[in-house]
């Protein structure tokens, strides 16, 4: 069964188009990873499927639904959630106060956050500390548990290892690989350290210029030759 | 000495809950709002109108002017503020300083100039050991006391509250996590509206009304947020009371005349020694 649908989708900001014609499908338990050179559109597109940015054309559905008309919040709650790169948590908040806010309207935030801190022990221990005051690696993964407060059907996640220490890239990667299929949630992922996340995932698209030049296994697409050409972009 | 921290107690009162609404917009919209003396001018009117022409007792006529200046609030951002955001805060501030002229003007339309105030009953004074407190005055500090520990509690306890919070921190993640963020907003102008409201009543008690308490408790409103920390409702609950002791001081040792410029004093010392005020968050500029 396909969760997210997306038909030769193009988006961007203001009247300038920057991804052009993106086809993509994924289904549940499944993670799909988006790699290619900088300003290739991939955090642009992940930003259009949340409602950041603008879709100027094309089809995007959540499990036949159409997201188009939706803002942002109804996305989410539709079950299309975002975690952006940066300022991903609210800062003046406590950790528990950040996990409870994000399962807004719901009257099971209690049986939520359990479930979140059994899928991510670690916020554990953290939960009373005010959200600005953690480490990186601590709020991307407070990042993720609010994220996770939603049950979303798919999961945006923009560069979650910006900034981290080598040994948390692996960490967080691995997290949500098993995430995905614990959880049988889809994940679409932008990713920096492109080798990493095709590691993890298992298909990839690669685009350059918001155009996708290459797709498929991501793991046979690491192992390509001229996979360091198509990442930087020479090949597109 | 006790008389003093009573009189500082009875003018931060007064201050207090419409400080708690200016933090709340600035925390939520990043500008400062000059309007909040004039929507104070609007609530002490209502409440007037209330409980003078209409007959009404006092704690009915505050519960009106809470109402009428939410309203008046709500329809301020509406019809003025929410076609400027993403302007920049010292626009937004020059318009609110035009919203304050407006209000007040329309209050001297309608009403006139001359003072008004509220049908109280006649009370004597309470004496304790030589220290005299009129009966409005612990109404006014209980009722003030009571509107800042239970905005607190919303704010803290209460899912709209953590909303409003989360909001007035990010706005744009607010909206991803899945947060009504329009209306939460509207809860917080709304929540404002009625501090607004309920210090013009408090402000009815203690002094006359007249179209001019404007711009007389617009400074002290502002001094008393700036002071506590902008961001804190609790800071600038802690501000009015710094504002109400600094003006107590002048009025005992230097003259009356000085009160008005005592603000303005104090706002510039906090700002040199600690800018982000007593309780305060650093904030980021927009």
């Amino acid at each position: 069964m396909t969760l997210l649908v997306l038909k030769d989708l193009r988006a961007g900001y203001g009247a300038s188009d920057i991804v052009h014609g993106v086809n993509l499908e994924l289904v549940p338990g499944k993670m799909i990873a988006l790699v290619g050179p900088n300003g290739a559109g991939k955090s642009t597109l992940l930003k259009s499927i949340a409602g950041v940015a603008n879709v100027t054309g094309g089809v995007l559905e959540l499990d036949g639904k159409n997201l188009i008309p939706l803002q942002p919040s109804g996305r989410a709650q539709a079950g299309a959630v975002f975690m952006p790169q940066e300022r991903n948590v609210f800062r003046t908040l406590s950790v528990s106060e950040n996990l409870a806010v994000s399962a807004w309207g719901c009257r099971d935030i209690a049986a939520r956050r359990d479930e979140v801190l059994t899928l991510l022990p670690t916020i554990r221990d953290y939960l009373r500390k005010r959200a600005g005051g953690l480490s990186g690696g601590q709020r991307q993964m407070v990042g993720l548990g609010m994220a996770l407060m939603s049950r979303p059907r798919v999961l945006l996640v923009d560069e979650p290892t910006a900034g981290l220490s080598p040994l948390l890239v692996g960490e967080m990667l691995d997290t949500l690989r098993q995430l995905a299929a614990s959880a049988n949630l889809g994940i679409l992922i932008v990713e920096q350290n492109a080798r990493a996340a095709l590691q993890r995932a298992d298909r990839a698209l690669v685009l350059v210029d918001g155009r996708v030049v290459r797709q498929g296994d991501a793991a046979a697409l690491a192992d390509e030759p001229d996979f360091g050409a198509l990442f930087f972009g020479e090949a597109a | 000495m006790i008389q003093m921290i009573i009189n500082t107690l009875a003018s931060a009162a007064i201050v207090a809950p419409a400080a708690v609404a200016f933090t709340l917009v600035f925390t939520l919209f990043r500008y400062a709002n000059f309007a909040v003396g004039g929507f104070v001018t609007v609530g002490a009117f209502a409440a007037w109108t209330i409980n003078v022409p209409l007959g009404c007792p006092l704690w009915v006529a505050g519960l009106g002017a809470m109402v009428v200046c939410a309203s008046a609030f709500a329809l301020s951002d509406r019809l003025v503020f929410r076609a400027l955001r993403g302007r920049s805060g010292g626009t937004l501030l020059l318009v609110s300083i035009a919203l304050s002229f407006v209000l007040e003007n329309i209050m001297r339309f309608i009403y006139g100039a001359q003072m008004k105030g509220f049908d109280l009953p006649l009370t004597g004074p309470i004496t304790i050991w030589d220290v005299r407190i009129t009966r409005e005055t612990v109404a006014v500090v209980s009722v003030s006391l009571l509107a800042i520990l239970v905005v607190g509690a919303i704010l803290i306890l209460t899912p709209i509250g953590r909303a409003l919070r989360a909001v007035a921190d990010n706005p744009s993640l607010a909206s991803v996590r899945g947060l009504p963020v329009p209306s939460v907003e509207v809860f917080g102008i709304a929540v404002a509206g009625a501090m607004l409201g309920l210090s013009g009543t408090l402000v009815g008690v203690d002094l006359s009304i007249d179209p001019n308490l404007n711009w007389a408790v617009t400074i002290p409103i502002i001094a008393a947020a700036i002071v506590g920390g902008l961001g804190s409702p609790i800071g600038a609950a802690a501000g009015a009371i710094l504002i109400g002791a600094a003006e107590e001081l002048t009025v005992a040792f230097l003259a009356p005349t000085y009160k008005g410029a005592v603000g303005f004093a104090v706002i510039a010392l906090v700002l040199i020694l600690r800018p982000q005020g007593l309780l305060g968050d650093k904030v980021d500029r927009k």
